[in-house]
């Protein structure tokens, strides 16, 4: 047999996951990766079959059709990771009433004036999402506190129902819930409208680092949840847990805190290290420590399932879609080339217009330079050099570092946080946290898939959730 | 700074500069060469480095057997994947 | 097989003019002159208008048909109905040659130049005018190539709402100019191209088909194909061979193949070769459950549904009947005997008229 390109992964001293361009993967021992390598066989038949339908080998008849295979499936991926899907991010205010410590993008103060979005650009970011997409059509109102401008985040509905058809719309609200009141309740029932809430852990992790001035930050956030629940229905709200010291020490508090509001549904993940959020005292832990953190998260999670509580914790089902799902490419966050522009596109509280949320972290740590592509009504991404180098240089296959690893086919690349950490889009990938927390995600989860019969058959699980 | 050398007929320049590619994030490295050698200098040189150090060694000529083998067979892929793409835009 | 839902098959009565070929049959005047001749089709003598136009009597035929459907008249009095407006499928075959020996061909190849069926099915599609689904099938259809894109053309020309289903081994879209010239009438036509794929490697399809190669030209052609905008119908039939073949055949059509609308996978049908070889080749599907459910459940995660054709219900498991569907043409299919008190008789796509005997796997009631 002839052998394929491929790419491997140690897991431990004696398994190996092995996977090639075109997405297959399996897992030999060291013994069959020799042999592979020096023999194009295992002289193993069921094995050496498998390796050969999925491209790893070829009959020295078929080498021609397994080219042209690898070329089409690779030719098909990188098609689809070019599809512009955006989710359409409209910041209404930059201030806020909390004061949480990593907070990403800054923030203004709750009182401070010139942080707000003008009424009268509304109607262009409206007409604009007409333009670019089409349907159905993804809002995501980011803040600041979106909530603090419930008058805008009204009108930008309104117009986009008009606009664009109620039927064709999903708007999700990132807000800290603090603000929910009986009207905006009144108002979301009978829209497509959902709440996305940050939800750190148990009282004491969550005000640990977010901060409200009542001191309180955990009881608005719990009072919100259970209101939204309670009048408009459990799957009108979400969580998003950012892990941080407090956190890390107690992974299961996290599992309590969400079966308590009868979340089962989780999304967590480590503190992004762009701009503000690692410049403050809230994260100390490195990624090792992230993983023992998350692998006790894992059991904790599989004992809850066995009693009946199938939760499922949606960075890990990311993960494992991009393994296991052919063309699962619409996460803006792990996807080459890069989700920046193809799968997001900003309109910031100024006019300003990004490819990213991260690109309008960068802007307010770099004022100097311009990351926006222009402004509302008059965009171009193609006219940035910015947004034209970031997109070409985001692909990932093409980079040092990448080109040998088995994750490459799954994983993604983030420019901004290149940028952002070393200066330039591509970065030293020994010393990106983009690529040591996604190299230890894949390594976490297919190192269960391939260890224990329990672990394979819940991934398995989440590969549809 | 302890020194550890390798022969050049046993490692090539790509072996060893990827490998000390990924050493990067556990310890600081020096390399230098002498006609023969390679002469790695490791700031913090105790087992743990050394033994993750071989093993990056190991896989990199594994690596480098599969790269050597496959050569042709990636160009080929490379010229379809670009045919490919071609005509499926095309198409659309 | 007087069993059979629809029966096709009629006699033309002694004394009746010698008709023979392909005929447009009507039901009523007048005769316009067209793609090809036509033939009044009266109830009874009675009822005969004018004597002077080519006719045949049958009640039975009169009753089985709809004005405008086409019957193939052979010289020994045996009238087909070959495209009926009230079938379920209607087929029509290009040609009896063949460059794969399948070892389960339900329509064993002939050899010789047969180039005549593929002139008379262009006439029929065009004098048939649907405005519906005609199956192309073989043979292999795609053999005379030419001849093919001529049929496409005059298609597009004159039964432009016709949609053609083409039943093919894939191996011509090998030939990229082959797949451009057949990708670029598509805009005009619509047409869909069901391809089997028997395994993920060379062996196990080659020694399924026959044909040493024929591997590399089908994979080939389905990527040519589908790069190219042609909509594809993957096709898999389970056997002792290859069963355990089906989830690589799932996963590689995700992952290498596109435009692939659905992947088959069809039950084996006993007749041809596939009756010669039954004992070999046979697997009763409920030897292969979890391979089903394994290869659905990869093809779920994906926008491509998989569904099962040419399964009785009572020989699935039950979380698998909602894949299938009531699939066998109605002139060969039929519903044996212990069917008839089943609750699920309705929803089920029952048995090919050919599985008699040892061919039958004996039918369970649903109570």
């Amino acid at each position: 047999m002839k052998l394929m390109p491929f790419n491997f992964e140690p897991l431990d001293e004696e398994s190996y996951f092995i996977s090639n361009i075109a997405g297959f993967s399996s897992f030999v021992n060291l013994k069959q990766l020799e042999s592979i390598i020096d023999f194009g066989q295992t002289f193993n038949p069921e094995l050496d079959r498998l390796l050969e339908n999925k491209l790893f080998i070829s009959a020295p008849s078929s080498v021609n059709t397994a080219i042209a295979s690898l070329a089409s499936a690779l030719g098909k991926r990188v098609t689809i990771g070019l599809e512009f899907k955006p989710i359409f991010m409209i910041v209404p205010t930059l201030r806020c009433d909390h004061s949480c410590k990593y907070c990403q993008v800054s923030r203004a103060s709750i009182n401070a004036s010139g942080f707000d979005l003008d009424k009268k650009l509304i109607p262009k970011i409206i007409d604009t999402i007409a333009l670019l997409s089409t349907p159905p059509y993804k809002l995501e109102l980011q803040g600041g506190e979106p909530l603090l401008r419930f008058d805008l985040v009204e009108l930008i509905y309104q117009l986009a129902e008009e606009k664009l058809g109620g039927d064709s719309i999903e708007m999700v609200i990132a807000t800290s819930l603090s603000l929910v009141s009986d009207e905006i309740i009144d108002w979301a029932r009978s829209r497509n409208v959902v709440f996305s809430v940050s939800l750190d852990g148990n009282q004491l992790v969550h005000d640990k680092n977010r901060i409200h001035p009542s001191g309180n930050a955990y009881q608005l956030a719990i009072n919100g949840i259970k209101k939204i629940q309670s009048q408009l229905g459990m799957h009108r709200i979400s969580t998003v847990t950012t892990v941080t010291d407090e956190l890390i020490k107690n992974p299961l508090s996290l599992l309590d805190t969400h079966k308590a509001l009868g979340l089962l549904d989780l999304f967590v993940r480590p503190v992004s290290p762009y701009g503000f959020a690692t410049t403050r005292s809230s994260v100390n832990y490195s990624m090792q420590e992230y993983m023992q953190f998350y692998a006790q998260l894992w059991d904790g999670i599989k004992q809850y399932r066995a009693q009946g509580l199938p939760f499922v914790e949606h960075s890990a089902a990311i993960h494992i879609k991009k393994l296991f799902v052919p063309g699962f490419s619409s996460y803006a966050d792990l996807k080459s080339p890069s989700g920046v522009v193809l799968n997001c596109v900003l309109f910031n509280y100024d006019g300003h217009v990004y490819g990213s949320d991260e690109s309008r972290m960068l802007q307010k740590v770099n004022p100097q330079l311009d990351f926006s592509a222009g402004t509302v009504g008059e965009i171009s991404f193609a006219d940035s050099d910015y947004y034209k180098n970031l997109t070409s240089a985001s692909f990932n296959f093409l980079h040092p570092g990448c080109e040998n690893c088995a994750f490459l086919p799954f994983c993604g690349s983030d420019p901004c946080q290149n940028i952002s950490m070393q200066g330039e889009p591509i970065g030293d990938k020994s010393l990106s946290t983009f690529c040591e927390y996604h190299k230890s995600m894949f390594k976490f989860l297919v190192n269960k898939y391939n260890t224990s019969a329990d672990d394979k058959s819940l991934i398995e699980d989440w590969i549809h959730a | 700074m302890d020194k550890i050398s390798l022969s050049k007929s046993n490692y090539s320049e790509w072996v060893i500069r990827n490998s000390l590619y990924w050493l990067t994030s556990v310890t600081n490295w020096q390399l230098s060469d002498s006609d023969s050698f390679w002469t790695i200098s490791l700031k913090e040189n105790n087992d743990q480095v050394v033994s993750q150090l071989h093993r990056l060694l190991n896989d990199y000529k594994l690596r480098e057997i599969i790269a050597n083998k496959t050569q042709r067979i990636t160009d080929s892929i490379a010229v379809n994947v670009l045919t490919s793409i071609d005509s499926r835009l095309k198409s659309q | 097989m007087p069993e059979v839902l629809r029966n096709d098959l009629f006699e033309r009565a002694a004394g009746e003019s010698k008709l023979s070929g392909f005929y447009v049959l009507r039901k009523c005047q007048p005769l316009i002159p067209g793609f090809l001749p036509q033939v009044i089709v009266y109830e009874n003598s009675s009822t005969v208008i004018n004597p002077e136009t080519p006719a045949l009597i049958n009640s039975e035929l009169f009753r089985a048909i709809e004005d405008g459907d086409i019957a193939n008249i052979n010289p020994n009095g045996k009238i087909r109905v070959i495209l009926s407006r009230r079938a379920n499928h209607n087929t029509l075959l290009l040609t009896e040659r063949c460059d794969n020996r399948c070892q389960f061909c339900s329509q064993p190849p002939k050899d010789g130049d047969d180039s005549w069926l593929l002139e008379q099915a262009i006439l029929a599609i065009c004098a048939f005018n649907l405005d519906g689904e005609i199956g192309l099938s073989g043979g292999e259809p795609l053999l005379y190539r030419d001849d093919f894109i001529r049929l496409l053309d005059t298609t597009i020309e004159h039964a432009p709402r016709t949609r053609l289903h083409i039943l093919t081994n894939g191996r011509a879209f090998a030939d990229l100019s082959f797949t451009k010239s057949v990708a670029q009438r598509t805009e005009h036509l619509s047409m869909s191209f069901g391809i089997p794929l028997y395994a993920a490697n060379s062996a196990v399809h080659d020694k399924l088909v026959g044909a040493e190669g024929a591997f590399n030209e089908t994979v080939k052609g389905i990527i040519n194909a589908g790069n190219s905008g042609i909509n594809i119908e993957l096709r898999f039939i389970p056997t002792s061979e290859n069963a355990q073949e089906l989830p690589f055949v799932a996963e590689y059509a995700n992952r290498v193949f596109t435009n692939i609308n659905q992947i088959s996978v069809m039950n084996m049908e006993p007749m041809g070769w596939a009756r010669k070889n039954w004992d070999e080749l046979y697997l009763h599907p409920l030897e292969y459950p979890l391979i089903l459910e394994y290869a659905a459940k990869i093809t779920r995660q994906n926008s491509t549904p998989l569904y099962l054709f040419n399964y009785p219900l009572c020989q699935l498991p039950e979380h698998l009947h909602e894949l299938s569907v009531q699939s066998i043409s109605d002139w060969k299919n039929y519903y044996p005997e212990e069917c008839s008190s089943c609750s699920m008789k309705s929803q089920c796509g029952g048995f090919f008229a050919s599985a008699k005997g040892k061919f039958l796997q004996s039918p369970q009631r649903y109570i």
